[in-house]
């Protein structure tokens, strides 16, 4: 009996002398991510060639998007798919819709430059339609981008409209010189990130904080820029008493008071506006607030892979970004093996 | 009943050689794979290496926009006559494949080996640049 049981513990001493060994022996066969890293430096090549040619500002400022993908194709491997989203250029065709009478509507339209019958801005080459309609906070136009008010408007009652919308995607617009109770509405406060502040602002305002990319301001002087080449202060009508952060786009001399704010949420953003006094540099920077707001990445993609784009949104599949930063606007390529 | 060997010591043998066995027979196994994943791993990170040393060598004042007149260079010194190919390997120290190729197919340029082989383990590696402004494919090949 005493041999079978050092038998039977030999037996399981190489059991466990076995296994452990084989946990430590084991030939490493991780993934080890050439594919990714070769995908994203053909990628990134792409993107600086097409740059260095001359084509992809000439794809993206005549809205070629056949042009753009029939190239990356010849160019990316069969066996990888793509997407080409720009940030910081908005699509061809911007949808307002105004909470207004057809007096405000005639005037928003004069604001934005309407002539011959139809709004059209030009930035950076790249020819920019937008489209203004009456429209009710109950029934927004699905197409809507930008839903814009003409003065202050209590939102509380429409505020599962309000943030359907937002989560949408799209830009609550508000042009209104407001009070302290108006700012603390429950909205103004929670949702467009105002703050009243009792300190009187001066006339003027400068863009805040402008040289700092993180800032939004950043991007919307650069809409500005493109707009009307005019770098120069813009002059306010009157102080308004909002308290300034990093979402300020406009800040008075003083640098405590914001002219103009912007509020970014996880689903959709927020402008307000104050002091507009109908100039031309107040219209330059009411459009460039557009455009700023209407630029939710935009992408020039065929309409065959918008269901591919939102369902890699919304999963696990593996891909690789490259993106080449232009002055004035950035070009992301997305490129995933359509093997997954 | 002496000369014969205690069970014990035969079956304790035996669990011995097999343990050393098996963990040999573990070790060995994993050579090949890992050696192929040292020469994959070597042949994509060399002929990485080498399409950026070709890029910065063609390229003039702009990276990404290659001198037409250096890619004639390399063709005419390199890439023919009965000796260029081994002037080519010679100057870059391995068995390397390169062409340069408008989207259009058109060749610019092509390198290679006198006869293919298809026996050897071998990497190709596209890189994008332009040639007076146009789009041009870059593909490096590393034979081992």
């Amino acid at each position: 009996m005493k041999g079978f049981v050092r038998i039977l513990e030999a037996v399981i001493a190489s059991f466990v002398i076995l296994i452990s060994l084989s946990y430590f022996i084991t030939a490493p066969s991780g993934y080890d991510y050439w594919d990714e890293t070769l995908l994203r430096i053909q990628a990134q090549d792409a993107l600086a060639s097409l740059y260095k040619s001359g084509s992809l500002e000439n794809y993206i400022i005549n809205n070629d998007i056949d042009g753009i993908n029939n190239t990356l194709t010849a160019m990316l491997p069969g066996t990888a798919d793509f997407s080409v989203e720009i940030k910081g250029m908005p699509g061809t065709i911007i949808y307002i819709g105004c909470n207004c009478s057809d007096a405000e509507l005639a005037n928003l339209e004069n604001m934005l430059g309407k002539t011959g019958g139809e709004i059209r801005l030009t930035y950076n080459g790249r020819q920019i339609e937008i489209r203004v309609s009456k429209s009710s906070i109950d029934n927004i136009d699905p197409r809507t981008n930008i839903y814009f008010m003409f003065d202050y408007t209590d939102l509380n009652p429409y505020k599962d409209k309000m943030n359907g919308f937002l989560q949408a995607g799209g830009t609550l617009f508000m042009l209104a010189d407001l009070d302290e109770s108006k700012v603390e509405d429950g909205i103004l406060d929670e949702t467009f990130g105002l703050e009243w502040t009792d300190i009187t602002a001066s006339t003027s305002g400068k863009f805040y904080n402008y040289g700092d990319v993180e800032k939004r301001s950043h991007w919307i002087r650069n809409y500005f820029l493109g707009l009307s080449g005019n770098e120069s202060e813009i002059e306010f009508d009157n102080g308004r008493g909002v308290v300034n952060d990093d979402r300020t786009v406009i800040i008075d001399d003083t640098y405590q008071v914001s002219k103009v704010k912007i509020n970014e949420l996880n689903c959709g953003r927020t402008v307000w506006f104050a002091g507009y006094d109908g100039s031309g540099d107040m219209n330059d920077l009411l459009k460039a607030l557009i455009l700023w707001s209407a630029d939710n990445g935009y992408r020039m993609d065929p309409g065959y892979k918008t269901a591919m784009i939102d369902k890699l949104k919304n999963s696990d599949i593996p891909y690789t970004e490259a993106s080449y930063l232009l002055p004035n606007y950035e070009v992301r390529l997305r490129v995933w093996g359509i093997f997954y | 009943m002496k000369g014969i060997i205690n069970i014990e010591f035969v079956i304790s043998l035996l669990v011995f050689i097999s343990t050393v066995s098996f963990v040999s027979m573990m070790v060995i196994n994993s050579f090949p794979a890992l050696r192929y994943e040292a020469l994959s791993n070597d042949m994509k990170s060399k002929a990485y290496q080498l399409s950026n040393v070709i890029l910065a060598n063609f390229s003039g004042q702009e990276t990404y926009a290659l001198d037409m007149n250096r890619i004639n260079e390399m063709k005419n010194n390199y890439c023919y006559g009965p000796d260029a190919y081994e002037a080519f390997r010679n100057l870059f120290s391995e068995n390397l494949i390169l062409e340069i190729e408008q989207l259009d197919g058109t060749t610019l340029i092509s390198c290679k080996p006198p006869v293919e082989t298809r026996l050897k383990p071998e990497f190709t590696l596209k890189r994008f640049a332009t040639v007076n402004n146009e789009i041009i494919i870059m593909s490096i090949g590393i034979i081992r």
